[in-house]
């Protein structure tokens, strides 16, 4: 899923349920498969292997010798929230996979997603395009329920739309900013660093954030989890993208966490 | 303006009733209108034509310079400035008049029969008139009467009349019809009904007493709305013993088709009475009055003068109207020279209504002149100026208008106040190079407070002054720092700006006056421009939003409007400046139904109640963003299942009623309602857009907003939808898949497919297995098999299945035919159910969930539990019945195994024995008792155990099995033994007799006797068997 093929049944909730199922005791892959598709479901075919294989990319789980172990602390997965929030911690390390190179594309395209396809599916051939890779609808039916349960926008049917409020939450939750202090917003992005490139631009020079991200900002500023703020004298003046009828109408200079 | 001075002057000059103002007052407020239309025959509502200023009409007419009889009635809408007109008629008549012209102005000021006489006694020329002591002790001489009172004796004269009528009256009713219209009238309930506050009864008394406050337009007439009768006046009069008359006519005002025409016939019959019911009531006749007239004008004749009389307002002469009418029409030449009257020249004030039905045709027919005042008299520069005019004379003390009016009231010098607040507001120019300072108005919240502030009909001087210049300049002066505190009605505020304000301003009371200044006093779009150094946020200086105390935001810089342009607001018909700029590419058809759409919902955050119930239309918008688009998008941007709500859960959800409604909908509920707010209006506005602009699609002209917005909202109300939706909100709550597990946990036991004696063992497999079909020939109960056939019926257990099957399985988009348990959540809920023993208590059922599929759910299991007990209790009765008879056989009710064996071993060597004496019996098959032998033996021990009064549960799994079917082999073979005893007994016994005589004379008692006693000894061990 993250490493490569994006494939459908390897949703987060059953990457979930997975988890908790050996948080318990280690258990053999069959055991494991048999408890969350036993036999007498009559399936026919498995999705097992998908979400099994998400769970393992992502360092979830381990295996060996075909017992599946939990291989994270068990408060990673205490709740379905805390587990994205561990996933957002991560996805810098699938840099090359195809999810983190389809999501950054689709965040670069700024507000122009808005006139674009309706569809995350029919994405695909303009996706493919942009990373230089093949992207097919099915892969971009799958990146459809990691982007929105990470928190990267908001599913209206088949589209998405950018607003990366719940991700930057974790993003800030993991960073470890210091409470009802001001950063200057070029130190905030520094410290987010490590885990947001997937949808910031790694060049800091540029001191633009897109659509989808400064969509996020507005909503956690709105909803007072931080304070967004143009000082006059400040130099580190960062542009989010222009909304006239936002208090936050387009540059920044500082940022507080509020809660 | 100077609020030190307005502050005092305001209650004198802003009166509504300009005869009310000192002469000072009025002439300083005059506005000339110029729209006058001149009719030689009534129109009540003329159209094109030339228009006439007041000067031209004073010229041509008031002033008479023929020396002519004249009538003129000056009329149009209630409040439209007749009264000012006819006033300012008078001030300029008196400053022109001839020596010889006595004028004669008849105010409406106590609106009263009496009052109206003693004005006209009070004038100076008629003091000499003939017959004055007794016309003043008629006006004197109002005996006091009790109000109520009168009021019923107004009330009781119109049934005296129309008891009395002799069909001298135009409009004639039958005989019978007018006794049940007495009886009608003569009822309580129709008595109180029609003496009521705003009943016909309480506007005719505001004509005949005294000291009345009343709408001075008001008619003292029936109407038909008075004789509406709705159902619940029927039921009242038909409980309170009604008349069977007086129940005929209230059902005729009653029905559908012809209830209304009904009324308006007998409401029309009725005021034919009305002048003579008034002047009986009030002392006066109409000959007194029109005797009166006849001695004024002959003592003017006799002193050689004219006479000119403006009457401010004829309706005040309801009662004698027609009286005074005719004495006005009358000539003073011609076949009336004779009667030494002096001339008469007339100017009428009258509403378009009143002289319309209450001058007789031969009244209009001598109106030698109308004079017609339009509703809209002002074009919005001569409103500026009304405004302006009020402000001004407020702003001056009464001093310097009284100085002013001295020296002849002289437009160029007119006194200008010198201004202390508002200095950098808004000015209108009057001519003669003097200006006047508007504050508290801009010109665009005179506009704005004119077109969205009063009705249509209320656009009238009168109002003007009433609902806009009086609660603005009072909110001013006594509460300036919280100015505009008076609650307006915002008409299709800008959504842009709207939010921007209030996502700017976190002080809601800050962020709503802002939202009125810059709507009203501004141009409401969101937008800012530089004219002259001076920044304009929305059309409003920056100055004046600082003066306010209000905070400054950033919008969009634009141009400088032209001024021609200027003062628009979103709402203006002609022009819209957001749709025509901002949204170039949307037809503009379809901006105007996104428009009209987002009025409705601006008025309903505005507090009045919404309607979204037709599909088509404006309404059909608001209807498919709430009902479809919206709900829609929270359906798929909630991630359900990780909000803990499973698949299935949210299928059942949107199978019921709606996801959302809105506060204060007329019609239909949802489960999360939107409060009527400015957020949830531009959330909605924002879904309109997206389905009208962008054809389903975010792609139109600043859609970036609203895609962030709808995002934004999203995020801010999901865990309240999740909470609205979700069935484990209150924890003492069962959730209803519990219900669904145990009863199927039910089912699997009722249908035996689950027969063990304990639920350790009924694991989930069992939930997921397919159904068997239960087996028609069983031996359980007449109640269990009810049971069982009402569980199945209808596909009832199927239902329950499946919702077990998709509650747990963990769904990927809109589901797949491979299912994925969600199995530590599965394990949990049935190993609590199993804890519970299936057992959920009544209350704790959710019976009135709003989810008709979830309740479906409860009841199932409820049609379970409700009737296990005695299902239990029949089972116990019955296997009870069929153990005795093995009890009995074997007399003993402690079984084992081998007694079943020796049993059928003996019915083998029973059978045996019958075989080889050749007795012609059947033999028994002992195969079905011995092969289940232990089955037999567990079946008849464990019913030996149950205790009818047991636990339900535990009779349920023991009889699972159907044991009685078990036991079933060894019953028969019980009774077929004892048959076949019986059968033996009585071929031994036909045998016996015939041997008996062989016997005894041969001597041959040896020859069977061991095959005898071979038999007795068999047949006494099945004897003892019994």
């Amino acid at each position: 899923m993250f490493n490569d093929r994006m494939a459908t049944p390897a949703i987060p909730e059953r990457v979930f349920t997975l988890c908790k199922i050996v948080e318990k005791r280690p258990i053999s892959s069959s055991d494991l498969k048999e408890r969350m598709e036993p036999e007498f479901l009559h399936n026919g075919s498995s999705y097992y292997a998908d979400y099994r294989n998400a769970a393992e990319e992502l360092k979830l789980i381990s295996i060996s010798d075909n017992m599946i172990s939990l291989a994270v602390n068990p408060d990673v997965i205490k709740s379905i929230e805390t587990m994205r929030k561990y996933i957002n911690g991560q996805l810098e390390q699938f840099k090359n996979g195809l999810f983190y190179q389809v999501t950054s594309a689709y965040y670069s395209l700024g507000n122009q997603v808005l006139s674009g396809e309706k569809n995350v599916a029919a994405m695909a051939p303009q996706m493919s395009q942009l990373i230089g890779r093949p992207v097919d609808a099915m892969a971009m039916r799958a990146w459809r329920f990691w982007v929105s349960f990470l928190g990267f926008g908001y599913l209206q049917d088949m589209f998405l739309i950018p607003n990366t409020d719940v991700f930057l939450k974790d993003l800030i939750n993991n960073a470890g900013f210091e409470k009802k202090k001001r950063y200057s917003f070029g130190e905030f992005i520094e410290r987010l660093r490590p885990y947001c490139n997937i949808v910031i631009d790694t060049n800091p020079s540029n001191r633009k954030i897109n659509y989808g991200v400064s969509n996020g900002l507005r909503a956690l500023h709105d909803s007072g989890c931080i304070k967004l703020e143009h000082i006059l004298d400040q130099e580190d003046i960062w542009n989010l993208y222009p909304l006239k009828a936002h208090a936050i109408t387009g540059t920044v200079t500082n940022i507080t966490i509020s809660k | 303006m100077d609020i030190n001075i307005a502050r005092d002057r305001i209650s004198y000059v802003v009166k509504p009733d300009s005869i009310t103002a000192s002469q000072g007052d009025f002439l300083a407020t005059h506005v000339a209108i110029n729209r006058l239309h001149l009719l030689n025959k009534f129109d009540i509502l003329p159209s094109g034509g030339k228009n006439y200023s007041e000067e031209e009409v004073f010229d041509q007419y008031v002033f008479n310079p023929n020396n002519q009889h004249q009538f003129i009635a000056v009329y149009g809408q209630s409040g439209t400035g007749k009264s000012h007109l006819i006033r300012w008629f008078e001030a300029k008549f008196e400053q022109v008049k001839p020596d010889n012209e006595v004028v004669l102005f008849i105010r409406r000021s106590d609106n009263t029969l009496k009052g109206t006489i003693r004005q006209l006694l009070e004038k100076p020329e008629v003091k000499g008139i003939a017959n004055r002591e007794i016309y003043e002790r008629l006006v004197k001489a109002s005996v006091f009467v009790d109000e109520n009172k009168l009021k019923d004796m107004l009330y009781h004269n119109f049934i005296i009349e129309l008891h009395n009528d002799d069909d001298s009256h135009p409009i004639k009713i039958t005989n019978v019809k007018r006794k049940r219209l007495e009886a009608f009238l003569n009822n309580e309930v129709v008595h109180d009904h029609l003496m009521s506050e705003k009943g016909p009864i309480e506007r005719m008394y505001s004509k005949i007493a005294e000291h009345t406050l009343v709408d001075r337009d008001t008619i003292a007439q029936f109407l038909p709305g008075d004789f509406y009768v709705s159902a619940d006046l029927f039921e009242d009069i038909h409980r309170a013993g009604a008349d069977p008359k007086a129940e005929k006519m209230a059902r005729e005002f009653m029905a559908d088709e012809t209830g209304a025409e009904s009324a308006s016939v007998l409401a029309s019959y009725l005021n034919q009475f009305v002048n003579d019911v008034i002047q009986r009531c009030a002392g006066i006749e109409p000959g007194d009055f029109r005797q009166i007239f006849q001695d004024i004008r002959k003592e003017l004749y006799r002193l050689e003068k004219n006479l000119t009389l403006f009457i401010e307002d004829v309706t005040s002469f309801t009662g004698v109207d027609d009286a005074l009418l005719d004495a006005l029409i009358v000539e003073h030449t011609g076949m009336n020279a004779t009667d030494n009257l002096c001339r008469i020249s007339s100017i009428v004030g009258t509403t378009s209504n009143y002289l319309q039905n209450n001058f007789r045709d031969n009244h209009k027919d001598r109106i030698t002149q109308y004079v017609y005042i339009p509703s809209d008299v002002f074009d919005d520069n001569e409103l500026f100026e009304f405004v302006g005019r009020y402000v001004n004379t407020m702003s001056l003390t009464e001093d310097v208008v009284n100085t002013w009016l001295s020296n002849h009231a002289n437009p160029a010098d007119y006194p200008v106040h010198e201004v202390k607040q508002g200095s950098g507001w808004e000015f209108v120019s009057i001519g003669f190079g003097k200006k006047l300072c508007l504050y508290p108005f801009t010109k665009n919240s005179i506009k704005y407070l004119y077109n969205y502030g009063l009705t249509k009909g209320h656009q009238t001087p009168r109002y003007i002054i009433r609902d806009i210049i009086e609660p603005v300049v009072n909110d001013i002066i006594n509460n300036s720092e919280n100015f505009p505190s008076v609650k307006y009605n915002l008409v299709n505020v800008n959504t842009t700006l709207s939010y921007g304000i209030h996502n700017q301003i976190k002080d809601d009371a800050l962020a709503d006056r802002l939202l009125k200044i810059l709507c009203i006093w501004g141009n409401g779009q969101p937008e800012q421009y530089s004219k002259k150094d001076i920044t304009y946020v929305s059309g409003v200086p920056e100055s004046i939003l600082t003066e306010l105390g209000l905070p400054t935001l950033k919008f969009s810089e634009v141009k400088e409007p032209d001024p021609n342009q200027e003062g628009n607001h979103p709402g203006d018909e002609q022009d819209n400046p957001e749709v025509t700029t901002d949204v170039p590419t949307v037809p503009v058809a379809v901006q105007e139904r996104v428009s009209k759409a987002n009025a409705i919902l601006t008025e309903w955050s505005n507090g009045k109640e919404i309607d979204y119930s037709a599909t088509g239309g404006v309404t059909g918008l608001i209807r498919k963003a709430v009902l479809e688009d919206m709900c829609s998008f929270l359906f798929s941007t909630i991630n359900w299942q990780v909000e803990g709500i499973s698949d299935d859960n949210i299928n059942k959800v949107k199978s019921s009623k709606k996801l959302l409604c809105l506060e204060r909908q007329t019609k239909g509920s949802g489960f999360y309602q939107m409060p009527a707010s400015w957020e949830s209006m531009n959330v909605i506005s924002a879904f309109i857009r997206w389905r009208e602009f962008g054809n389903q699609s975010w792609n139109y002209p600043d859609s970036d907003l609203d895609a962030f917005l709808v995002t934004s909202w999203a995020s801010k109300i999901k865990d309240s939808v999740v909470k609205a939706v979700s069935d484990r909100v209150e924890e003492s709550k069962t959730p209803y898949i519990e219900a669904a597990i145990a009863a199927e946990m039910y089912r699997l036991i009722l249908c035996g497919e689950f027969r063990e004696h304990s639920l350790k063992n009924l694991s989930t497999k069992y939930l997921f297995e397919s159904t068997t079909s239960t087996k028609a020939n069983n031996c359980h109960s007449k109640e269990w098999n009810g049971l069982v056939s009402l569980i199945t019926r209808n596909g009832a257990d199927t239902r329950n299945k499946e919702t077990i099957r998709q509650y747990f399985n963990i769904t990927q988009g809109s589901g797949s035919t491979v299912v994925v348990l969600d199995e530590p959540e599965l394990s949990r809920m049935v190993r609590r159910v199993k804890t519970n023993r299936l057992e959920i208590a009544e209350e704790t059922m959710q019976l009135q969930d709003p989810v008709k599929l979830r309740r479906d759910v409860f009841n199932y299991l409820k049609d379970i539990s409700d009737r296990i007990k005695d299902v239990s209790r029949a089972e116990v009765d019955k296997a009870r019945d069929v153990v005795q008879i093995i009890y009995d056989h074997f007399d003993s009710d402690e079984i084992e195994e081998d007694d079943i064996i020796e049993l059928v071993d003996t019915a083998k060597s029973f059978y045996g024995e019958i075989n080889s004496t050749q007795i012609n019996i059947a033999v028994a098959s002992t195969d079905a008792v011995k092969k289940g032998v232990k089955q037999i033996t567990k079946a008849i021990n464990d019913v030996g155990l149950i205790l009818p009064e047991g636990d339900v549960l535990n009779i349920l799994m023991t009889f699972a099995g159907d044991p009685i079917s078990t036991m079933q082999p060894l019953i028969d073979l019980l009774k077929t033994l004892d048959g076949d005893v019986e059968k033996l007994d009585q071929r031994i016994a036909v045998r016996k007799n015939a041997l008996g005589v062989i016997g005894e004379n041969l001597g041959t008692d040896n020859q069977y006797r061991s095959e005898s006693e071979s038999i007795e000894s068999d047949l006494n061990k099945v004897i003892s068997l019994r």
